[in-house]
């Protein structure tokens, strides 16, 4: 006899493990495109900094 | 093939692995390589972190083509064996959280091109993205044998990206670059083809071998590879490439017309074939991914050690 109530139980349980393992990475890629943005922003301004500094 | 968590009714849920290979990895670490060889060889000078993220940007829009090709495509996928343990087709990624997901990372693929290099390099990431997930998927695959032959510029892009986001022009060089890449893509193909007809028969793809037959396909293979060796060796000619690229480029050459030569030959693509037929196209198919690797390879090694002797030219 099958128990319907524990396997679905344990399907809900997978769908949050696979859920959270998502999440996770989709954190992690977040992370790292602000992360990039920043250091390619700080770049920017210390070129533009620089070629200000020089022509003047 | 498919990282998924099957519940035990028999639903699949999607893992980060699932939305990775939406991104079809093996293509794009092709695509890096050779965004990477233009990059390199292209002359001037771009800061180590914009180029790492220039280069980041060249794999993210391939991996956006790639999750929007799969979501056209996924009744055909789901269709060929070699493609129905896709995300798509397998059920572990529904179909509009792909077309999302390609649309999503083209927008930030081309953003973070801009941001890191200049506008004419992020324009034509966009465009190679369009060619490849519009012009490609949706208008010439299901329609012409010539599918993959015009469809194969969408892949020649990156060398002519990379060197834009250094330069912000593209002369001849990059076009050169990308000119190997688009003569190399119907032999690949077509090589696979010939193994795959009948898969791509049952899906309705109309590749060449299904529609002119598998003696036309061998002989465009070994015209399209005849075609390729005086484009590999241009670079030599033109400066771009020196001693060494010329020397590798011409044995690789040689090598790749032989195996061309042994599918021209053999009967793959037929009924009647047999398994030195199926062989002879599929050592050209393997030798072909390698092809690329090596020749691109051998142009980053002589800018990355230095060792670029130009055989004539400016170098």
């Amino acid at each position: 006899m099958v128990d319907n109530g524990s396997l679905t139980d344990q399907a809900e349980v997978d769908r949050l493990a696979a859920q959270k393992k998502r999440n996770v990475w989709l954190a992690v890629a977040l992370f790292g495109f602000v992360i990039l943005v920043g250091m390619v922003s700080a770049i920017r301004l210390a070129e533009n900094i620089q070629r200000a500094s020089g022509a003047g | 093939m498919s990282d998924t968590t099957p519940s035990q009714y028999g639903q699949q849920y999607a893992t980060a692995n699932d939305y990775l290979q939406l991104m079809k990895p093996r293509i794009m670490g092709l695509v890096v390589f050779t965004g990477v060889a233009g990059l390199v060889a292209a002359p001037g000078y771009m800061n180590l972190v914009m180029a790492i993220v220039a280069v980041l940007a060249i794999a993210l829009g391939s991996g956006a083509a790639g999750a929007l090709n799969m979501w056209y495509d996924a009744d055909i996928d789901a269709v060929m064996k070699r493609t129905s343990t896709r995300p798509i087709p397998s059920g572990a990624v529904p179909r509009e959280e792909a077309l999302a997901l390609g649309l999503v990372v083209s927008g930030v693929a081309v953003l973070m091109m801009w941001l890191a290099s200049n506008l004419f390099a992020a324009t034509l990431l966009a465009l190679s993205i369009a060619y490849y997930s519009w012009f490609y998927t949706m208008v010439l695959k299901r329609r012409t044998p010539q599918n993959i032959v015009i469809g194969g510029a969408a892949g020649a892009f990156p060398p002519v990206i990379g060197w834009a986001a250094v330069t912000g022009t593209t002369p001849l060089d990059p076009w050169i670059l990308f000119a190997i890449i688009f003569f190399w893509t119907p032999p690949h193909f077509w090589a696979l083809s010939l193994l795959a007809h009948k898969e791509y028969a049952k899906a309705g793809v109309p590749m060449l071998p299904v529609t002119h037959g598998a003696g036309s396909t061998r002989k465009q293979v070994f015209l399209y590879t005849l075609l390729l060796v005086p484009v590999s060796l241009a670079p030599a000619f033109t400066g771009l490439g020196g001693w060494i690229y010329a020397l590798v480029a011409a044995a690789t050459a040689m090598v790749f017309v032989w195996l061309a030569l042994a599918v021209l030959k053999s009967k793959a693509g037929e009924d009647t074939a047999d398994g030195p037929d199926h062989k002879a196209a599929r050592n050209l198919f393997v030798f072909s991914i390698f092809y690329l690797f090596i020749v691109f390879g051998a142009l980053l090694f002589e800018y990355g050690t230095g060792l670029h002797f130009p055989v004539i030219g400016h170098g």
